[in-house]
C-alpha cells in the first residue's frame, strides 16, 4: 500500500474530484458525512451534485488509505455520528491531489485558448 | 489459529455492519429533518432524502465490501501487535511459555503412567474369558 500513497489518484473522473473536495471540506476541522455533503453543497453554489450516497465508499476508502481517520461523536442535534478528520498523510495527499488538479486544469484552459494564427 | 481469526471476523463483520447502517441513518435523517424544516409532509420527507440518498442497499454494499477488505489487514496488525508485546515483556514471555511447557509435560508423563499402570488391558490370551471372584 506504501507505494500507492504519493501517487496522485486517478483524476480523471468525477470520483477523484470528489476525494479532492473531501478532503479539502476537512481541512476546515473534523465533520460527518452529511457535513460535508452541506459543506461541499454550499461552497460549490449546489453545481456539485453526485448521489449523497456515493461519498460513503469514498470516505471508507479514503480512511482505509489513511488520509482521514474516523471516530464517533455527538452530532449538534444530540445524535451518534461517524466524524472524520484528516491525518498528517491526508493533509499531505491534499497538497499533490491539488497540484495535480490545477496541472490539469490549467492544461485543459491553454488547450481551449488556443487560436491557430 | 484459523478458526478463531474467522469466527472474530464474523463479529467484526457483524459490528461494522451495524455501523454502518448507524452511518448511513444519520445521513438520511438528517436530510428528512431538514426537508422537514423546510415544511415538506412527513412521507414525502423521507422518500426526498432517499431521492437525493440514491439507493440505500446499494451504497450499502459497496462500503461493506470496503470495509471487508480491511479486516485481513487489521487481523495481521493485531498479530503482529501482540509478537511485539509478547517481545517487549520478555520476562512475562518466559514465564508464560515455561508454565505451558510445564503444564503440557507433566499432563502428558502422568497420563503416560496412568496409561501403563492402570489402563491397560490383562497380561493374558484371552482377557474377556476372565472373570472377578469374590
Amino acid at each position: 500500500m506504501g507505494e500507492r500513497l504519493m501517487t496522485p489518484s486517478k483524476n480523471d473522473n468525477l470520483q477523484g474530484a470528489l476525494a479532492l473536495l473531501v478532503l479539502k471540506s476537512l481541512e476546515q476541522g473534523p465533520m460527518h458525512g452529511w457535513g460535508i455533503t452541506l459543506h461541499i453543497h454550499c461552497i460549490s453554489n449546489d453545481v456539485l451534485r453526485v448521489e449523497e450516497g456515493s461519498l460513503y465508499p469514498a470516505l471508507h476508502r479514503m480512511e482505509q488509505d489513511g488520509w482521514i481517520a474516523s471516530e464517533w461523536g455527538v452530532s449538534d442535534n444530540n445524535r451518534r455520528a461517524r466524524f472524520y478528520r484528516l491525518t498528517t498523510q491526508g493533509r499531505r495527499q491534499l497538497r499533490s491531489e491539488r497540484e495535480h488538479w490545477e496541472k490539469i486544469t490549467q492544461a485543459v484552459a491553454l488547450a481551449l485558448a488556443f487560436e491557430p494564427a | 489459529m484459523s478458526w478463531i481469526s474467522r469466527v472474530r471476523a464474523l463479529f467484526e463483520r457483524e459490528k461494522l455492519e451495524k455501523r454502518l447502517g448507524e452511518e448511513l441513518e444519520f445521513h438520511l435523517a438528517m436530510r428528512e429533518q431538514l426537508n422537514a424544516e423546510q415544511g415538506m409532509p412527513p412521507a414525502e420527507a423521507r422518500q426526498n432524502a432517499l431521492l437525493y440518498f440514491g439507493n440505500p442497499t446499494l451504497w450499502r454494499e459497496r462500503v461493506s465490501e470496503i470495509d471487508l477488505m480491511l479486516l485481513p489487514q487489521t487481523i495481521l496488525q493485531d498479530l503482529r501487535y501482540g509478537a511485539r508485546a509478547l517481545c517487549r515483556n520478555a520476562g512475562f514471555t518466559t514465564v508464560a511459555i515455561l508454565a505451558l511447557a510445564l503444564g503440557i509435560g507433566v499432563n502428558t508423563a502422568v497420563f503416560t503412567c496412568y496409561k501403563a499402570v492402570v489402563s491397560r488391558s490383562l497380561d493374558a490370551r484371552d482377557p474377556a474369558e476372565w472373570s472377578i471372584l469374590r
